[in-house]
């Protein structure tokens, strides 16, 4: 190891994998962990102390739907007791006004709620949930009402890219201050809808072109965060901002993960929180330690001059196109000087439409 | 487009959601939001420990200026910037 390891800075903790909605790209594991396996209110005590000490400064408490979890208020109160800044990303739904006022009352400094369509219909295809798209308008309408910072996270595909312009404004109206503008990443329960959901690249195209103006429209008042489709990129995303750089994830069980995909990773070993120190792990585990700094890359990664920008990219996207997760990015034009495979398995994806969605289960 | 520097008599405040840190692990000072984390050097450090909600900004300049022995004049473009950036990132309102 060249550079010595930063200490984290960011904690995902997904307290649950339960759900009302059973949307077709949720970005939880395809191996749903069950109620019964989920780690207790005292151990994400003890996670959300060993994260502070370790150097985390925010924690985002996320799911499934946080709210399935009856101890929430007390999981925020414990995130707050350590001074960690608490996100809850929540899909709104499943909340009577009085709970959502209990958890801003235990602390909950900004709300990110997600939003699947701003029509009913195209709400209702993606999470097989009636009336969701209602409830989410009225669960805004209560967070407007309190002082807490709202971020509308819309995840984006092919069914719905056509009316980005209308998002931007639902968001507006919603009260939002920041709006994430988030392609479908195809891994797990999306790559199972891969050919409904892949957007095309004149889409792709449009839709830079629509976040350029609309935070020039809106700049100072609305802040527009943008996860561009990465099949029709150049460069690879900075996956995590590096593995084991700034983030760990606590799964629902209490095992510690890179990115919130790392489970497809079958060759790594994950450590637990409830056996483990946060701090050996991060530090000390392999799984962490796997992919940091650049002994494993490929030459041509480890020769490239952005390998401090993007750290070779994802992972688990060269795992999937390539078979192979040690390879350079899939994406990269750089190792991949043809650049054809990510744009044509897409483009082969769209010309191969699937009858029906495969909705994930609520639990 | 290049946004108007706020005038001195705004009153600047902290948007609700964001809050100034000690990050003792770091040894530094951050602002926290809504997935906002800026790390601060001194002088934005002495800034923000100024901002308090009810002062305008030529009183936080001349505050800034009697802590740090310097004329407010010399000061002023680089606050006043300083605070038009945080605007635009609605880490302060006025």
């Amino acid at each position: 190891m060249s550079n010595p390891i930063p200490a984290p800075q960011v904690l995902l903790a997904e307290v649950t994998h339960r759900c009302p909605l059973q949307c077709v790209y949720c970005s939880n594991p395809t191996e749903l962990i069950k109620k019964t396996e989920e780690i207790s209110t005292e151990t994400w005590g003890k996670v959300f102390t060993e994260a502070a000490d370790l150097g985390v400064l925010q924690v985002s408490i996320s799911g499934g739907e946080p709210a399935a979890r009856r101890d929430l208020t007390s999981l925020i109160k414990a995130a707050r007791d350590a001074d960690l800044y608490v996100n809850l990303i929540t899909s709104g739904i499943g909340f009577k006004q009085s709970r959502l006022e209990e958890v801003i009352e235990a602390g909950c400094e900004h709300i990110q709620l997600s939003l699947q369509d701003v029509e009913s219909e195209g709400a209702e295809l993606i999470s097989n949930l009636k009336k969701g798209l209602e409830k989410k308008l009225e669960f805004a309408s209560w967070v407007r009402s309190h002082s807490v910072p709202l971020t509308i996270n819309a995840v984006m595909h092919r069914l719905n890219l056509d009316r980005l312009p209308q998002t931007i404004e639902m968001a507006i109206e919603m009260g939002a201050r920041r709006l994430e503008i988030a392609n479908v990443q195809y891994h797990g329960w999306a790559s199972f809808n891969k050919n409904t959901l892949m957007p095309t690249q004149e889409q792709s195209d449009r839709t830079n072109q629509i976040v350029a103006e609309a935070r020039e429209k809106h700049h100072g008042k609305l802040l527009i965060d943008y996860v561009p489709v990465d099949h029709y990129a150049e460069y690879p995303k900075s996956c995590m901002n590096g593995w084991g750089q700034v983030a760990l994830i606590v799964a629902p069980d209490g095992y510690v993960l890179p990115c919130r995909n790392a489970t497809m990773l079958s060759h790594l070993d994950f450590a637990n929180v409830v056996d483990n120190s946060l701090r050996s792990i991060w530090y000390e585990s392999e799984a962490f330690n796997a992919y940091r700094g650049d002994a494993w890359m490929p030459d041509i990664c480890k020769s490239c001059d952005r390998k401090d920008i993007d750290f070779g990219g994802c992972r688990c996207q060269a795992l999937a196109l390539l078979g192979d997760a040690s390879a350079a990015d899939p994406v990269c034009s750089r190792a991949h000087p043809h650049n054809l495979i990510p744009r044509e398995y897409a483009n082969s994806l769209i010309a191969t439409d699937a009858a029906s969605m495969n909705y994930r289960p609520n639990a | 487009m290049t946004p108007r520097v706020v005038p001195l008599d705004s009153i600047l405040a902290f948007e609700p959601g964001i809050r100034l840190k000690h990050d003792t692990v770091r040894d530094r000072y951050v602002i926290q939001g809504p997935e906002v984390l800026i790390e601060l050097n001194e002088t934005g450090t002495a800034i923000m420990k100024e901002i308090d909600g009810t002062s305008d900004l030529s009183a936080v300049i001349g505050r800034l200026a009697k802590t740090f022995s310097v004329d407010p004049a010399t000061i002023t473009v680089d606050v006043s910037e300083f605070c038009t950036a945080l605007l635009m990132k609605r880490v302060l309102t006025t």
